[in-house]
């Protein structure tokens, strides 16, 4: 029973628990989503706990709601929207939390210390700080085109998949992932002159 | 068209594609499955993003409430004891009862209690008096000593303040001559105490009677001749 779950497509997983409440479908579903879906959330928030946190409640949702699920729409895009969603709301909070608190902004002095970086060379080079810079200008990045971006360039999903995502119409999306490309590109353009 | 316009910007962002494409790809914790499980388990759908904003709040109005909660105790205690000190209704007899236990002693050990007369309570009992009985008239310790032994002391006294009567308490502020005669003082010093004149109409009514007896007698009188 196992093995013929694991052969069935997501669609088909969701369907055998919605309607036999097969743990069995779930839990499969978790093991195929929850590395890309935390993947997604991080680049959106760059907090590797917040993201887990995130994903698991996206998880919690899928298990109570289930039945809300409708069999046109793809699971895919489904769980990404439930995800984006909750990230999203994630964000607001921390925007929120951070008009109100006495701190500087964290992220702004370590981009700060980011950019020096990147003028060395030597430093530039290494693979690991280059991925940090690049979350770190992700960041930096629009919301509205940040989570675009990421679903394009990093899940790559098709256009018509973030469209179903997010709710937007194709051509939004596809200016949008063009500005958060322009605003990304922007910021790099010490990486790529080194 | 469009399609094509955005191919184009895909080779123009080449280099920010290849970049971000080459990003690591951040996995789940390994016991990710697990605590899911064990919440699903358990029943504990609050998420976990839920319970940590609301954990938040709690610290963040925690401060708050500890303040204003002490801010109320306050007022509430420091009323209780501000009522307590103002209005000795509510005393327990714990101020006074000092007081009045002296005074009375005083008044016991004095030789002549001339304020007899005037309505005291005993003492209050310190433990559980009902609170009409702590209500009292305090006696005036000067008048009580000029009354006790007023001139035998030095064989003198202090007649001003016996002539203004404010000092002393009980049945009148003024010492009559009539006083003054009982204590072996020349009256002329005192305030005489004039008789009451009877009425004209009294008067009127004794002479008519006088005369009805007179009447009547001489009409007797005149029976027998």
């Amino acid at each position: 029973m196992e093995k013929i779950l694991t052969e069935l497509a997501d669609e088909d997983l969701i369907k055998e628990f919605q309607e036999n409440n097969t743990l069995e479908a779930y839990e499969i579903l978790v093991r195929r989503y929850k590395d890309p879906l935390m993947n997604f959330v991080y680049r959106f928030t760059g907090d590797r706990d917040v993201s887990s946190d995130i994903v698991q409640d996206t998880m919690i949702k899928f298990y109570m709601n289930k039945d809300s699920y409708r069999s046109f729409a793809k699971f895919s895009t489904w769980i990404y929207t439930i995800a984006g969603n909750l990230a999203k709301n994630e964000l607001k909070r921390r925007k929120r939390r951070k008009i109100f608190s006495l701190d500087n902004d964290d992220d702004e002095k370590s981009v700060q210390v980011a950019d020096k970086n990147i003028i060395q060379p030597d430093k530039a080079a290494d693979s690991e700080i280059k991925s940090e810079i690049i979350q770190k200008a992700l960041l930096k990045v629009k919301d509205v085109y940040r989570d675009v971006v990421v679903l394009r360039d990093i899940q790559e999903l098709s256009y018509e998949e973030i469209a179903e995502i997010t709710g937007l119409s194709l051509g939004t999306v596809k200016s949008r992932i063009n500005r958060g490309r322009l605003q990304l590109q922007k910021l790099l353009k010490h990486i790529y002159k080194e | 068209m469009k399609i094509n316009q955005y191919n184009d910007n895909e080779g123009k962002f080449s280099e920010t594609l290849k970049a971000l494409k080459n990003l690591p790809k951040v996995d789940a914790p390994d016991n990710f499955e697990f605590n899911l499980m064990v919440k699903i388990n358990n029943g504990e759908f609050d998420s976990d993003t839920e319970i940590k904003r609301s954990s938040k709040l709690l610290w963040i109005f925690a401060p708050a409430g500890l303040i204003v909660t002490t801010v109320i105790l306050f007022v509430t205690f420091s009323q209780g004891n501000l009522d307590k000190q103002m209005s000795p209704l509510q005393n327990n007899g714990s101020i006074y009862a000092g007081k009045t236990g002296e005074l009375a002693d005083k008044e016991k050990n004095s030789p002549q209690n001339l304020h007899s007369e005037t309505p005291r309570k005993a003492a209050p009992n310190k433990t559980a008096t009902p609170v009409q009985d702590q209500i009292y008239a305090e006696p005036n310790l000067i008048a009580q000593d000029y009354y006790a032994n007023p001139f035998v002391k030095d064989k003198s006294f202090n007649l001003d303040e016996l002539l203004k009567g404010n000092k002393v308490g009980g049945g009148g502020n003024l010492l009559t001559a009539k006083d003054a005669h009982g204590l072996g003082l020349p009256d002329d010093l005192f305030v005489k105490e004039e008789k009451p004149q009877k009425s004209l109409k009294e008067k009127k009514a004794l002479q008519d009677s006088l005369n009805k007896l007179a009447d009547s007698l001489k009409l007797k009188k005149n029976i027998k001749r």
